[in-house]
């Protein structure tokens, strides 16, 4: 596909401070552009160089092939529209009036809005779900019902592209998701080639056909929206921990952040294993995390939540392969760990013969001296035909600290001398 | 506007009427057709009368309308340029350099040399263009003008020129003094009729020019940004309206003085009644103006009868506590 809207070379500075150099990239027709980045990744300055607000020191950008620099203001009013972040209206101008400004660049310099410009403002505002606010002024309209009309504008301008700063960023979910649909719809029904900065990595994950990654001011990855949104990726222009998984319902990628590990300022010098699984124990280890413990897992099953929470951050556990029951090896190495944590957690999870070894584990523990802190259980579903709670038993009799409440382990935790 | 027009009409008519020598509406009514439709025919012993309604009082109204409009289209003008309700027309100092040019040139007694009555005027057109250049180059940068920079280069060149005139005023002898406070008081009682013509070719031609500029004022008050996508060309714009609200001002501020709070409060008072759309505001703000002008003239020219007070004192006593008003309830709406 030809690109509608080209950048070649560019390079841009404010003074004192470059933010683009030798930056090539070209807007498909036809397509949904997500570009994300960092703050001061330069995702405004590059929609302002893209609509002509601001001009390159070298290089050209060319709209449908002719040089930005040389087409009138007008002519890119009716190609281009954009969408800022927001907008203040000193005067008291009505909502359906701001719209209606849309209609500008095809009005003459005496005109006043004819019946089509009207019609087509009035569409943009149904489209919008802002009719009824036709008659408000602007001011004093919420943060989201003003983006809408500015978004209603855009489409009074019957643009070609459409160029969004963060669109979505004062709504609600219903309104991101309508405005974002809003998008798809226009996108398929009228070929409206869109870009559309975004700090919501999913939805531009969810509506994007291309994903740019900006960061400080190049091109960090660009491509389908499961090549640019990586753990690996996100982690090193955003400088945050993620786990990125297929999204169920979608397959688009789905970004969640993890707290920041702070192993590295381990004060508190003191080591927690968890045994858990299913993600009874992610919980617990943020929290401790948190507080600069040091907390190993185990034993856990590839592809177990707790796993992909401790693998994404880099949490030393003992594993065994997918669906298998703990194998003689992966139990010595979770004994390794016990051996090295100044407190062990039993957390609350599923017991079956697969992982009854994990409970054993704890008793082992107890009997070399361990201090073990056990999350009451009540075995609803026990699978292992009265074993597990053998097990429990035995560690009650054994001086386990039982406790009812996650809310408690940093209290336990705080008992231990290190 | 048909209406405001009528409007006008009947406030110039009345404000004839006034004055220290009281005419009925209904003989100025027939001396005025008489004189621009030879019809009727006045009778015996009109001729004084006559001779004040024509001579007198209808150029001192017409002045008064044509300041008053002339004021309010730059208000409303620089407001929307500028994005900020507190502009008006001397913002941008082009008034401050029209006053130290109409000081030095009473204070040199120009006015007794070969150009008579011109002096002033004249002397003050020229401070008020060289003011506008002045601005115009200093805030000007790689071929842009700022609004931000332009405004605060206004100001502080009228801080300047304030300064220049107290100087003035200080080493200025007693008899000069009178004429140069009246003056910066701004009235409208030595507006020679000669003048009015020439003025108003000024003033048309200008609102001719700001007004086909509406549209995209509507824009630039979003801000520039904001005009510029939806198609302005937003240098291009501000300067010409930057000359033309200059030239406008710098016109009618030579043969009035400083008459304040008219640029300022007159297109407040039109957005509130007919909003904010610069096709509309314009020419309403303009009509409104004169009216509001020529109203403050007859009450300056008729509490103190026989003397006078300067018609800037009328507008600013009028003015700021209207101003105050809107501000209050400007906030109370809850817009800042």
């Amino acid at each position: 596909m030809p690109a509608i809207l080209r950048m070649e070379s560019v390079c841009f500075q404010y003074p004192g401070r470059e933010v683009f150099h030798d930056l090539t990239f070209g807007l498909e027709e036809g397509e949904i552009l997500g570009l994300i980045g960092p703050n001061s990744s330069g995702k405004t300055t590059l929609l302002k160089l893209m609509d002509g607000l601001l001009n390159p020191k070298q290089g050209k950008i060319f709209l449908e092939g002719k040089d930005l620099r040389k087409v009138s203001r007008r002519e890119v009013a009716r190609k281009i529209a954009v969408v800022p972040q927001e907008m203040e209206a000193p005067f008291s101008f009505t909502a359906g009036e701001i719209v209606l400004m849309g209609r500008a660049p095809y009005m003459g310099r005496f005109g006043w809005e004819k019946q089509r410009d009207l019609k087509i403002a009035r569409e943009g505002m149904a489209l919008t779900d802002i009719a009824h606010l036709e008659k408000r002024p602007f001011a004093e309209l919420s943060q989201g019902e003003k983006q809408r009309v500015l978004i209603a504008r855009a489409l009074a301008q019957e643009p070609r592209v459409m160029l969004l700063d963060e669109p979505t960023s004062h709504l609600d979910i219903n309104h991101q998701v309508e405005i974002n649909e809003l998008i798809r719809s226009l996108n398929v029904e009228k070929n409206l080639t869109v870009m559309n900065i975004s700090h919501d990595l999913n939805l531009a994950a969810e509506y994007s056909h291309r994903i740019v990654l900006l960061s400080s001011g190049s091109i960090y990855a660009m491509g389908t929206p499961s090549m640019v949104i990586t753990e690996e990726n996100i982690r090193r222009v955003y400088e945050t921990m993620v786990m990125v998984e297929k999204n169920p319902v979608s397959g688009a990628p789905r970004v969640t952040p993890l707290a920041k590990a702070k192993m590295e300022k381990a004060g508190l010098q003191k080591t927690i294993h968890i045994i858990c699984g299913e993600g009874s124990g992610a919980d617990s280890a943020r929290r401790l995390l948190l507080r600069g413990y040091r907390v190993s897992l185990g034993v856990l099953n590839i592809g177990d939540s707790d796993e992909k929470f401790g693998k994404a951050l880099g949490l030393t556990m003992a594993l065994e392969e997918p669906f298998s029951p703990i194998s003689e090896r992966a139990y010595r190495e979770n004994q390794g760990l016990i051996e090295k944590a100044d407190l062990i957690i039993v957390e609350r999870f599923l017991v079956g013969y697969g992982n009854l070894a994990n409970l054993k584990a704890a008793i082992e523990a107890l009997k070399k001296g361990k201090r073990v802190v056990v999350l009451e259980n009540d075995l609803q579903y026990d699978f292992t035909k009265g074993e597990a709670r053998g097990c429990y038993q035995w560690l009650q009799e054994g001086g386990a600290e039982f406790i009812t409440d996650h809310s408690l382990i940093l209290k336990e935790v705080e008992k231990v001398k290190s | 506007m048909i209406f405001l027009s009528g409007c006008l009409a009947g406030v110039g008519v009345m404000a004839v009427s006034l004055g220290a020598v009281s005419i009925p509406l209904s003989k100025t009514w027939a001396i005025l057709f008489q004189h621009f439709f030879g019809a009727g025919s006045p009778g015996a012993g009109d001729v004084k009368d006559s001779s004040i309604i024509l001579d007198l009082r209808l150029p001192r109204v017409i002045a008064g309308a044509l300041v008053g409009a002339a004021l309010s289209v730059a208000g409303s003008v620089l407001q929307a340029l500028l994005r900020n309700p507190l502009a008006d027309p001397y913002i941008l100092g082009i008034s401050s350099g029209a006053a130290v040019g109409a000081v030095l040139c009473i204070i040199f007694g120009l006015g007794a040399t070969i150009l008579g009555s011109y002096a002033v005027p004249g002397a003050a057109f020229t401070g008020a263009l060289l003011t506008l250049l002045f601005v115009y180059f200093i805030a000007r940068v790689e071929g842009r003008v700022p609004a931000q920079t332009m405004l605060l280069t206004g100001v502080i060149i009228s801080a300047f020129f304030s300064a220049i005139i107290m100087f003035l005023i200080s080493v200025t002898s007693d008899e000069r003094l009178y004429s140069v406070t009246f003056w910066l008081m701004g009235n409208l009682e030595y507006v020679a009729s000669q003048a009015l013509g020439v003025i108003f070719i000024y003033l048309l031609l200008g609102s001719a020019v700001l007004f086909s500029l509406a549209k995209d004022l509507n824009l630039m008050s979003m801000g520039e940004e904001t005009a510029s996508e939806l198609g302005v060309e937003v240098e291009r714009v501000k300067k010409t309206a930057f000359i033309f609200t200059s030239l406008i001002t710098g016109a009618v501020v030579s043969v009035s003085g400083l008459i304040g709070f008219v640029g300022l409060a007159v297109p407040h008072l039109t957005r509130m009644i007919w909003g904010p759309d610069h096709r509309f505001l314009i020419p309403a703000s303009a009509l409104l103006g004169a009216m509001v002008l020529i109203l403050a003239d007859t009450i300056a020219r008729t509490v103190m009868a026989p003397s006078e007070i300067p018609v800037g004192v009328v507008t600013a006593l009028g003015g700021a506590p209207f101003f105050v008003y809107l501000l209050r309830r400007r906030r109370l709406a809850g817009n800042p």
